[in-house]
């Protein structure tokens, strides 16, 4: 099953390191970018992607905003909010969202073992 | 991030770790007048975060520890731990502009920095630095411009020096006297004075280097200085757009298919074929027009937009004010002007010198800026801008202007200029005699009115880049110094003239005109000829006597000659015949021919020969 993912994050740099794991991970599943929260928001709304990946540290909204807002108008997305300030109250927040918390910077590694998650999670809401 | 597509990932940290370094700049400044704007902070807290995210992708160990460091102290900043200081700012400036010279580096490269750990070690004392002054009693910045004079003092050459000297010893004791240190003001003075007399520099740099603690600058690890001059290098690779490079090869083949077409025409000779002339004619206009736009795609990919240069400036600007006690806003326009890769890598120490003399001297004191009314920070504008085939360069000041007659003083003081020729003159030559070796001594500047600090390097270093260095000066209203280069560097025009059996080139900007004249219209005057062309005096000199001296004197009733003008000097090129005008790719001369004077550079000529340029503001000396 191919899935659909959304990148949010305002550096193109961070957007490409995680392209490019994907590329390795799951090369079939399309992909979506955004560099801000609006950008993040209408692409959500139009293309309805099954996975986001949202950078903390964006100006204007946050992506702890970001995931809250996109939880809500679509919950069975999974969402990571990606952030290399890995302090507790960070990490809290996302959980209360309904957010993986991953570390930045992304390793494959790291976001292999979300992938794989999200697609058992994924499977299960839509068999 | 290794292996395949690194190169993308390169360009990319560059390009976006350029756009933090900017927006943080600008935050640390705003942040620094008014230290309570959140918003600012905030700015500046995420452009050091994602300068280091992006640090973290390519595996860029030492700069992540850096802009780490700095993210540190703006998230305590943030969370009312500490207060934004004038040396919080500071080193968080100095750990931006360390980041530009490690991107600096890998542009050149293409590969990250192995060198630098001394870089971010330095960067790290800085921030460990506890809040007063630093070691030996000086601030980091006081420490970074006094080490510039040492490199300003250390600089050979022979020309100009005592300005060059006297100019260092003078803002070597100002720094110190402005850190309450008036006895090693004194003491450098003194060396500066000495080391004047002598002509030689090395008591001057012993005295400043004394005072930065003895040992010289190499010390491990000596805060990076803020005002250190890179040598200069040269790239090894260019980062190119892909689409240039493909407009290139298209116009490639377009060429081949020309140059195979003439080569079908010429075939037809033989079938004696009356159209013939016509038809190589038409091929050889789409030859040239081919040639013409592939000239041009290859310039392009030499181009660099100067802010490269101009990025540097606002920390730069930031801690000569502080040290030379002129509140000064810098205000850069223009920054994304393209130019050509060798002159932006190398118009950084002449704009170093201007903007030092403009906060140095362009601008008044404090307190004589509020007795005329004017804004107690003096605004810098530095700006560049496209015009046709040039791209200016300028920095103005919005200070006193430069006084004319003290100029003239000093000129005739210094047997710069005859009398009878300094009232003749306009008031602007008059203030083009500031960029005059002999100009800047140490009256000069400590005197009040001079401006001429080491303006003939900064004329020298222009020049060397195929430019010109042109002054604005109005009284009481500012100063503007004006860099006029080529946008390329590759082309040339040229006029050729034979001389003693040898075809040299002139850079045809530098020639008025071309007449034969009887011989008996010149006339020697002591060891050297001159000659008068419309009622002008014009210095002669035989071109192949001025390359080889052993060449005898010709006999000839009429010479020919070339009319040149360089900076408004004319001069008069005597000449065996004068050729074809032709644009050439002027390359630096190498080998046996490096360091001839009279020399500028080569070109290869179409038949396999070498032209030779002359340098005519050297041999018209």
């Amino acid at each position: 099953m191919s899935y659909k993912i959304l990148i949010v994050d305002d550096s193109k740099l961070a957007r490409m390191a995680v392209n490019k794991s994907l590329n390795s991970l799951y090369p079939d599943w399309a992909r979506l970018e955004a560099a801000n929260a609006e950008e993040a928001v209408a692409a959500a709304r139009d293309k309805a992607p099954d996975v986001a990946l949202l950078d903390f540290n964006m100006p204007g909204r946050d992506g702890l905003d970001l995931a809250v807002e996109l939880r809500r108008s679509n919950p069975r997305m999974v969402v990571a909010v990606v952030s290399a300030n890995r302090q507790q109250e960070i990490v809290d927040r996302a959980r209360a969202a309904g957010a993986t918390f991953l570390a930045k910077p992304l390793t494959e590694e790291a976001l292999g073992v979300f992938l794989k998650t999200a697609v058992l999670d994924l499977s299960k809401a839509r068999p | 991030v290794r292996g395949r597509g690194v190169n993308e990932f390169i360009e990319q940290f560059v390009l976006e770790s350029r756009e933090l370094v900017e927006q943080a700049t600008a935050d640390l400044l705003a942040l620094e007048k008014t230290p309570g704007d959140a918003s600012r902070l905030d700015s500046a807290f995420r452009a050091f975060h994602t300068l280091k995210g992006g640090a973290g992708i390519v595996e860029f160990a030492a700069m992540e520890r850096t802009v780490h460091g700095a993210e540190d102290v703006l998230s305590e900043v943030r969370s009312g731990k500490r207060a934004i200081t004038t040396q919080v700012v500071g080193n968080c400036l100095a750990c931006l502009d360390m980041v530009v010279r490690w991107l600096d580096g890998i542009e050149r490269s293409g590969e990250l920095p192995q060198d630098a750990d001394a870089g971010a070690a330095a960067v790290a004392a800085r921030f460990a630095q506890p809040a007063a002054a630093g070691a030996h009693g000086l601030t980091a910045a006081a420490r970074g411009v006094l080490e510039f004079q040492v490199a300003l003092v250390n600089e050979s050459t022979p020309r100009g020096s005592a300005g060059r000297l006297a100019s260092a010893g003078v803002v070597a004791a100002n720094v110190l006297r402005s850190a309450g240190r008036s006895s090693d003001a004194d003491r450098v003075l003194r060396a500066m004075q000495s080391s004047l007399d002598a002509g030689a520099p090395a008591g001057l740099r012993a005295a400043i280097e004394e005072v930065l603690g003895g040992g010289s600058s190499m010390a491990a690890p000596a805060p990076q200085s803020a005002f250190e001059v890179e040598p200069e290098r040269k790239a090894r690779t260019l980062r190119v757009d892909a689409a240039r490079v493909d407009a290139l090869v298209d116009l490639t083949a377009e060429l081949t298919v020309a140059k195979n077409s003439i080569g079908h025409a010429a075939t037809l000779i033989d079938k004696d074929q009356p159209h013939l002339g016509d038809m190589l004619r038409a091929r050889h206009a789409v030859l040239h027009r081919l040639v013409g736009e592939l000239q041009h795609a290859v310039r392009g990919m030499r181009v660099l937009p100067l802010e490269h240069v101009f990025q540097r400036f606002p920390r730069l600007v930031r801690e000569m004010a502080a040290e030379l006690g002129k509140p000064a806003n810098l205000v850069i326009e223009g920054g994304d002007t393209q130019a050509d890769k060798a002159i932006v890598e190398n118009l950084f120490e002449p704009l170093v010198h201007v903007m030092r003399n403009a906060i140095d001297h362009g601008i008044e004191s404090a307190a004589t800026r509020a007795a005329l009314h004017k804004p107690a920070a003096a605004t810098i504008r530095l700006a560049a801008s496209r015009q046709g085939e040039h791209v200016v360069v300028e920095v103005s000041d919005d200070g006193q202007g430069i006084d004319v007659d003290r100029v003239r003083e000093l000129a005739l003081e210094r047997g710069l200029v005859a009398e009878e020729v300094l009232r003749a003159m306009s008031d602007e030559a008059v203030i083009d005699i500031i960029f005059e070796p002999g100009f800047s001594t140490a009256e000069t500047v400590t005197g009040l009115s001079g401006r001429g600090v080491g303006m003939d390097a900064v004329r020298a270093a222009v020049g060397r880049l195929a430019g010109q260095v042109g002054v604005e000066s109005r009284a009481g209203g500012g100063t503007t110094i004006r860099f006029t280069l080529p946008f390329s560097m590759m082309m040339t025009p040229v006029m050729v003239v034979g001389s003693g059996g040898q075809a040299y080139g002139i850079p045809l900007d530098a020639v008025v005109e071309t007449l034969r004249i009887g011989a008996d219209k010149v006339s020697p005057i002591g060891t050297s000829q001159v000659v008068v062309v419309r009622d002008r005096t014009i210095p002669l000199i035989d071109l192949s006597k001025a390359l080889d001296p052993t060449q005898a004197e010709g006999q000839e009733p009429e010479v020919t000659l070339v009319i040149t003008r360089i900076e408004g000097h004319y001069g008069a090129l005597r000449v065996d015949r004068v050729g074809e005008r032709m644009e050439v790719m002027m390359r630096p001369l190498e080998g046996i021919l490096a360091g001839i004077r009279g020399l500028a550079g080569s070109t290869l000529l179409g038949d396999g020969s070498v032209l030779l340029i002359l340098d005519l503001g050297t041999l018209l000396e």
